[in-house]
């Protein structure tokens, strides 16, 4: 071999080798097992874990809209959204998972959500015990009108698992009944889609 | 012959938040809901924070009658009501101003049949309008409808729990309370020593 094609043979070695070690962590990381995930039965998320947001295996259960067409999940109680053409957690498609900031002024399950950062890896279990991990790719603060249109959030993307962590935001303030003017999102992705 | 019935849906919430039944007056405007027959409207608190509502078929189609349609939808704020002709499942429904709702009217009817206009309509070449839809929106709202039907839309959120109201303190009442009873057996007292020393 010439000394000439040596050097970009070199470099596509090394790319090639860059690439299957990211390709080993992308394994490491999404913790799959390829089992079947469904609404209902062994296939339904359980449990979420959230570092960041001090949450371990927090359980998670299907829950729609209120009659008044809310997401307003109970005290104390994380919920997955089933409606709006939402996706289960783990399924390709975008999925909600809610729950309190606050409730009677108390810490709820979503307290430290917004101490999660991008970067972060969160994991969903489900029935059958199997996991699956999904990594934080952005996060924000959005007014409940702009939540209300936000395409990370309802729009009908098909190409990966996402997952969307939504609870209410404190920092821009209350409204004159108290409720708060602000949610925080944070859009997590399944690596392998 | 259209009738009108209100019923009360809402949910006794963790704040007993008290149910207005709007005024039918104010709640729903009549001239739109000619054409339609069997209406009735199914009033609705908000207590939350919610400055818009969300149209889902699992949620509120369970409350149509028949084959009735939704056909009005009203969003009551402290700002005013915004009147919506024919609401749809999947929008998003604003009001006006970014206002709290604090309650939401839905209408429903059923379309009345119109034999002779329908045959009327097929011999005029203007038949492609169709007959059942509204026929009086003006031009730049159906364009903003359009342009808000293109957008993802999804339901509120309210994760910000409830407030604890300042109530009264405990203490404080059982301090009221003390000081009344003391106060009434001083009372007492002295009106026992003037009653002796006479």
């Amino acid at each position: 071999m010439s000394t000439r094609l040596l050097v970009p043979t070199g470099l596509l070695v090394g790319a090639l080798g860059v690439s299957a070690l990211g390709v080993q962590a992308v394994s490491a990381i999404q913790g799959t097992d390829g089992r079947p995930v469904h609404a209902e039965g062994d296939g339904a998320p359980t449990w979420v874990t959230v570092p960041g947001a001090g949450l371990d295996r927090e359980p998670i259960a299907p829950e729609g809209l209120t009659p008044q067409g809310t997401i307003n999940p109970d005290q104390g109680e994380a919920i997955w959204y089933a409606g709006s053409e939402r996706v289960v957690p783990g399924q390709v498609g975008t999925a909600v998972i809610a729950a309190h900031v606050t409730y009677y002024d108390e810490p709820d399950v979503f307290y430290d959500l917004a101490e999660v950062s991008d970067g972060e890896v969160i994991t969903v279990g489900y029935g059958h015990g199997g996991t699956r991990d999904f990594v934080v790719t952005s996060t924000q603060q959005v007014s409940k009108e702009g939540l209300q249109r936000s395409d990370a959030v309802w729009d009908d993307q098909q190409e990966v698992a996402r997952i969307a962590l939504i609870t209410c935001d404190p920092s821009l303030g209350q409204r004159s009944d108290g409720g708060q003017r602000a949610n925080f999102v944070a859009i997590a992705e399944a690596v392998d889609g | 012959m259209t009738s009108r019935t209100l019923r009360t849906l809402a949910i006794a919430g963790a704040t007993g938040a008290a149910v207005v039944l709007a005024s039918p007056a104010t709640a729903v405007d009549e001239s739109q809901l000619d054409g339609y027959d069997n209406v009735s409207c199914d009033v609705m608190a908000m207590p939350g924070t919610a400055t818009a509502t969300y149209i889902d078929e699992s949620v509120h189609g369970p409350y149509l009658d028949g084959d009735n349609e939704w056909v009005a939808l009203t969003l009551t704020s402290d700002d005013g009501a915004v009147e919506v002709e024919m609401p749809e499942y999947g929008q998003t429904y604003d009001s006006d101003g970014g206002a709290v709702i604090r309650e939401i009217t839905l209408c429903q009817g059923t379309a009345v049949e119109a034999a002779d206009d329908d045959a009327a309509a097929q011999d005029d070449e203007d038949a492609e309008q169709a007959p059942a839809e509204e026929p009086s929106d003006a031009g730049a709202e159906a364009a903003d409808d359009e342009a808000a039907e293109d957008e993802a839309a999804g339901p509120a959120v309210e994760t910000g729990g409830p407030v604890r109201e300042a109530g009264v303190s405990p203490l404080l009442i059982g301090g009221a309370v003390l000081a009344a009873a003391g106060a009434g057996a001083a009372a007492i007292g002295v009106r026992r020593r003037d009653l002796q020393r006479r």
